[in-house]
């Protein structure tokens, strides 16, 4: 950490005493601040306070063109417990070549690849070759958040395209000094190596087909499938249909907590679709998903919403419900859900919003004799300049863990 | 970090040095914009409402398949981790974008960081500490999207 914020402010130092140009792009800055006022039964009610400052920053062209700095994280200070915590999350310099979308990179940052997610201190590169070829790679020291983290993570992605019909691309991804479990919870192997592939095609023009797959080279085995099926029959109407497959015993041995999310020999399985209908200026859309869990039994999933616009003001109201039908030991908990809102512009500067969420469950929870959770709310925000906006919410929640809660927050938004 | 993984750093440098050197071996297309020329706000962007449908160069898919209904925004890591498409998101949405949700270590819960946007659907919104017992009983690997490898600290507040 100290190292990566060393190094961006000797970045910024070499460009400010050698006044080049430096161009700042992005600046978001957050700054956040809730009162809580919590009532749990069994307790004495309590006041919680925090406030949270976010700051995410680009700047371009620092001395050279296509060469930039970006930078993003928080401070949080606790109220009550006195406490003040922060976070770097990512802070990196970048190269951007002006053709074949090339970069290298060099910093603290994410690399979101078909393996999943990783963070870390190092080196990033990647372009576009000849052929519709494309490689991408990085390497570096891991910054996950864990009592257990590795001492390198290093990948790469090779990708091929065909423009207009296909694309394909395999990951693979290592992670050393960081642990594959067993079913048992014991250690197999004191690294972690992951191989992944994707595809997405379009054999005609309202037909996307698209997937990937993770193969967990230490247990021999397909941790995770996702398929999917787009068909876009007009501009208005869209169709989906997907299918998807865990083996856990592969797809959680990859956990930093394996007592939580423990490999077992289980699979689990969904499948389902939905659809996606804009009619002038509404938009409704539907789903459906059936879960195979063969550990706690089957379940089904299904939902609407209903979202439409009339001038400035929006206005939606989304229905959910979860409805098992086969439980394999203990009953699956069920219960509907809904979720308005409506959001307006009082003025021109003036904007406000109510919104309220609803879950009904079938059964009372345990601990508590409740059936139901009600959050509700409402928003004001002013846009003082046409960067910078100050929001005031307050909103009342009455749920299975406290019984009363009431909170007011305040957040002032500075972007450009 | 060991001398075989500065070794490895090294050589991934070299050879992405020696393949610049080598230009002939690199597509040689004008890479994507860093930003959008124009500025797009609101939620739902229907990218082929402007770019009608063509073929997005670089990338090789229409703009229509990024269309922000449903399925995409349901389905968009595998746009986001596909070709380019990493390049693409950043055209129009910052880091703080994607670290809302996919940061290993977040300040606060999305919820709550956008308490004042009630359009932003996130899963945690309402009583999610009691209904989270019962996803995860029904869909085991929706948690492990986002903890398990990371941002684990609130996991541990109860499952120690």
């Amino acid at each position: 950490m100290k190292k990566i914020i060393g190094f961006c402010c000797l970045a910024l130092s070499m460009v400010s005493t050698s006044a080049m140009a430096v161009e700042l792009s992005t600046l978001n800055a957050t700054t956040f601040a809730e009162a809580e006022k919590v009532s749990t039964p069994g307790f004495d009610k309590k006041t919680e306070a925090r406030f949270i400052q976010y700051v995410d920053l680009n700047a371009a062209k620092l001395g050279v063109d296509n060469l930039s700095l970006d930078a993003y994280g928080w401070g949080r200070w606790g109220v009550n417990t006195g406490t003040a915590t922060g976070d770097l999350s990512s802070g990196y310099i970048m190269y951007r070549t002006p053709k074949s979308n090339g970069y290298v990179k060099l910093g603290r940052f994410y690399d979101f690849n078909v393996t999943g997610v990783n963070q870390l201190d190092g080196l990033g590169l990647g372009a576009d070759l000849g052929a519709g070829l494309r490689l991408t790679g990085f390497a570096g020291k891991p910054v996950e958040v864990s009592e257990l983290r590795g001492r390198a993570v290093y990948g790469g992605t090779l990708s091929f395209k065909v423009p207009k019909y296909i694309d394909l691309g395999a990951s693979a991804v290592r992670e050393d000094g960081l642990p594959t479990y067993n079913a048992n919870g014991s250690i197999r192997k004191d690294f972690q190596e992951l191989v992944g592939i994707k595809g997405w095609a379009s054999p005609h023009k309202i037909v996307e087909l698209s997937g990937d797959a993770t193969y967990n080279t230490v247990t021999s085995g397909w941790g995770e499938q996702r398929y999917n099926i787009l068909v876009r029959t007009t501009d208005y109407l869209t169709l989906n249909g997907e299918y998807q497959q865990y083996r856990l015993n592969d797809y959680f041995a990859t956990s930093t907590i394996p007592d939580l999310f423990s490999a077992t020999d289980k699979n689990y399985k969904l499948f389902g679709g939905g659809l996606n209908f804009i009619v002038k200026d509404t938009t409704i859309s539907g789903f459906y998903r059936r879960y195979r869990n063969d550990i706690e039994g089957n379940t089904n999933q299904y939902g609407a919403q209903v979202r439409s616009l009339f001038g400035s003001t929006v206005a939606s109201i989304r229905y959910m419900r979860v409805d098992p039908t086969e439980a394999l030991n203990a009953p699956i908990p069920s219960y509907h859900q809904i979720y308005a809102y409506l959001t307006m512009a009082l003025t021109e500067k003036l904007h406000g919003d109510i919104s309220g969420l609803v879950d009904l469950y079938d059964h009372k929870v345990d601990r508590v004799n409740r059936d139901y959770a009600v959050k509700t709310g409402g928003s004001l925000s002013y846009h003082i300049t046409e960067h910078f906006r100050v929001s005031g919410e307050l909103s009342y929640s009455n749920d299975i863990e406290t019984s009363d809660s009431m909170s007011g927050s305040l957040w002032l938004r500075y972007h450009i | 970090m060991t001398n075989n993984k500065l070794l490895l750093i090294a050589v991934l440098i070299a050879a992405f040095m020696g393949l610049s050197g080598c230009t002939y071996l690199f597509s040689g297309e004008d890479s994507l914009p860093a930003v959008h020329p124009e500025k797009v706000e609101g939620k739902n962007v229907q990218c082929s409402e402007c770019h009608s449908d063509d073929i997005i160069p670089s990338i090789g898919k229409p703009f229509s398949t990024f269309n922000h209904n449903a399925p995409f925004i349901k389905d968009h890591a595998v746009f986001a981790t596909a070709g380019n498409n990493g390049q693409l998101c950043t055209i129009c949405h910052s880091t703080e974008f994607c670290l809302d949700c996919h940061a290993t270590r977040p300040a606060i819960e999305p919820t709550k960081k956008y308490g004042d946007n009630p359009e932003f659907e996130f899963t945690h919104r309402g009583d999610y500490r009691t209904r989270h017992q019962m996803d995860g009983t029904i869909n085991p690997v929706s948690c492990y999207k986002c903890h398990g490898r990371g941002n684990n600290e609130v996991c541990r507040e109860c499952h120690r």
